[in-house]
């Protein structure tokens, strides 16, 4: 059957990141965009593109009825739904199903069971993969029941992500008030107070396997990407392969991915997220049932393309590789760069960019969705792009990655390159000691280094001294004498 | 010479015949720049030159040198417009982020003491509260519940008690 037109429900990196593998398979590509986001790069990737409501995302991207009226107008067969917004929503995949289209992900129910925290677990620990110990039930129970898991455990909300109604506990006395604070904050954030107790790993690394599974049965993992490297649970710089696992945790792991992916009679796309304890146990954390952020780095060392994989799977043709073919080749690192000020508690920083310049290179990718003369709305998520390297070895890809975003010019709004400069010249880091604490260990004061602050402020000098082009500064510069703004162009390296 | 501003701290720079200096301190001996067309800047120090990019918004520099990107502002020295104004005795609160306004809870003519919430902000899902660095006056509440703002900004004005 094959998809004919797409609409992609997304805006940024991902939605022109998803026109460019859809291109090549021959594939319309349709954007959707909010009024702010007429003249954004998705948009103008796009083959025809249509504006679905206003800046708020609730009124736009959000907006299950109007994304699929946008598709069915625009004559689509198909809708990609990328990451965040609609992509984990079974209520959107079965709506899209009812429309008669194609969702570019797994059924419905399998979004379901995988978006229920404790129900996904339930399945695969029944299906023998492993999982965290944990408990269930009223707060009295917990009270009685998790401190049989052993100290320290962690609390997290049913209903929850990114961190929030999540609390460790080490110690009992601590039990009762953190499973009532949990709880408030979980029914805040989620309007489902429900919480469950867990064994706290300590020492833990992030590690998930890629799958991919086509509709006739086949099921292959493209090896794993570590995530150990997090700020407050957000990922911030990912790398595959881990530096932790031997080739028997490895094989081991990847066995339980591919089980569980069974187990849940997945299609598509899909990553299986464990936590990863030296030297060799490991438990099932979650299925994310979409593409990831950080797929580039499987890309970059599997040489598979996993956006066409998921268009062609989607299409209902099988998977053209068994995992005998698949092999993983040397190694990549992704960081991602966002609007966000590391001065200012890394709070967002939205604006105009005025001058952006990306890396290049052999073996640096850089998957943007922003350029000169972009806005960067406060409406939407920050991430300017990912910045990935390739290399023959982890030090070679590291060492790329330095030179990478010390080449990438961001003007207009703040950015976190030069924290992730420091972190991928890290001792730790460069020695593979990526563990999911390692951002609040080696980083809690950080804070930039100015080396060349003095130039930076020359600099400036000379362009106030020039005059802006409208003359509004011409006063002003007249008034202090200012020889080098005398002197104009010079020739270089010629002695006048 | 001419003031600037990196987030808190101020500098001062001046070109002399033989070199550069940051707050009466030689920082660079002799540099030549070239303005390349565009925001390249072309920076010659002895014999090497260095690569440079600025972005002139206003009074505001954006400069990246060698990997390093600073937020330069300019301070008027002769303009009354200038923050100085505000170390007279009157303060300025300035939005740290592009937001919109949640809740106003004081108004003009409001004595205030220090630490006194004054507005509630919003910026990419997260809410900041705007609180009083002294005590003081409310001079001016300048943007409303719902109105939207960028960095930079004043958002409030407070003048000291007299």
């Amino acid at each position: 059957m094959g998809i004919k037109k797409l609409l992609i429900a997304n805006r940024g990196e991902i939605a022109v990141r998803i026109i460019k593998s859809a291109r090549e398979l021959g594939i319309k590509c349709v954007a959707v965009h909010s009024d702010i986001d007429r003249g954004a790069r998705h948009v103008l990737a796009a083959d025809e593109a249509r504006c679905i409501g206003e800046a708020s995302p609730l009124k736009s991207y959000l907006d299950m009825a109007k994304v699929i009226a946008a598709a069915q107008a625009s004559g689509c067969d198909a809708i990609h739904p990328g990451y965040g917004f609609l992509s984990e929503n079974p209520k959107f995949a079965a709506l899209v199903e009812e429309a008669g289209l194609i969702f570019v992900g797994p059924r419905a129910a399998t979004i379901a069971l995988m978006g229920d925290k404790v129900a996904s677990k339930e399945a695969m620990s029944k299906a023998g993969v492993p999982v965290v110990p944990f408990v269930k039930g009223t707060e009295e129970f917990c009270l009685k029941e998790a401190p049989k898991l052993g100290y320290p455990l962690m609390i997290k909300a049913i209903a929850g992500g990114g961190g929030k109604g999540m609390r460790m506990v080490s110690a009992p006395e601590q039990l009762k008030p953190a499973l009532e604070a949990a709880s408030r904050e979980a029914l805040k954030a989620f309007g489902d107070g429900r919480v469950f107790v867990e064994k706290c790993i300590v020492k833990p690394r992030h590690i998930e396997f890629q799958v991919l599974a086509d509709s006739h049965g086949n099921v292959v993992h493209l090896f794993e990407r570590e995530c150990s490297i997090q700020r407050r649970h957000q990922k911030v710089a990912e790398e595959a392969p881990s530096t932790a696992l031997g080739a028997r945790a490895r094989a081991a792991m990847a066995d339980a991915a591919v089980k569980a992916a069974k187990a849940a009679g997945y299609v598509n796309a899909g990553t299986v997220e464990f936590i990863f304890e030296e030297p060799d146990k490991f438990y099932f954390l979650e299925m994310n049932t979409r593409l990831q952020v950080e797929h580039p780095v499987t890309e970059m060392t599997t040489g598979i393309d996993l956006v066409r994989e998921q268009l062609l799977i989607a299409g209902g043709e099988k998977l053209a590789f068994s995992q005998a073919d698949l092999q993983s080749r040397g190694h990549a690192i992704e960081c991602r760069v966002y609007a966000e000020n590391p001065e200012n508690n890394f709070l967002p920083s939205a604006g105009k960019v005025h001058l952006f310049r990306e890396p290049s290179g052999p073996n640096v990718r850089n998957d943007s969705g922003f350029g000169s003369g972009d806005e960067i709305s406060t409406y939407y998520d920050p991430l300017i792009s990912k910045l990935v390297t390739y290399g023959a070895t982890r030090e070679e890809a590291r060492l790329r990655m330095l030179a990478a975003l010390k080449e990438y010019v961001v003007l207009g709004v703040s950015t976190n390159i030069p924290f992730l400069i420091d972190v991928m010249a890290h001792p730790e880091f460069a020695a593979g000691r990526t563990y999911t604490d390692f951002i609040p260990k080696f980083f809690e004061d950080w804070k930039p280094r100015r080396e060349k602050l003095e130039l930076a402020l020359a600099c400036a000098e000379y362009r106030h001294g020039r005059g802006s082009p409208s003359g509004a500064r011409a006063g002003a510069a007249e008034r202090s004498y200012n020889p080098w703004a005398e002197l104009g162009p010079f020739e270089i390296g010629t002695g006048k | 010479m001419n003031l600037y501003t990196i987030g808190e701290e101020k500098f001062e720079v001046e070109f002399k015949k033989d070199g550069v200096l940051v707050n009466g301190k030689e920082a660079a001996k002799s540099v030549v720049f070239e303005q390349l067309p565009g925001e390249g800047l072309l920076m010659k120090l002895g014999d090497s030159v260095l690569p440079a990019f600025v972005h002139r918004e206003g009074d505001v520099f954006f400069c990246w040198v060698a990997g390093e990107t600073y937020k330069i502002c300019a301070l008027d020295q002769d303009s009354p417009q200038d923050s100085s104004r505000h170390e007279a005795g009157e303060k300025a609160l300035i939005a740290p982020m592009p937001g919109k306004v949640v809740k106003v809870l004081v108004k003009a003519g409001d004595g205030v003491k220090r630490g006194a919430k004054l507005m509630i902000i919003e910026s990419m899902k997260m809410e900041t509260e705007i609180a009083a660095p002294a005590d003081g006056i409310i001079a001016a509440v300048k943007y409303g519940e719902g109105e939207v703002f960028k960095e930079g900004e004043v958002l409030v004005e407070i003048n000291k008690p007299v």
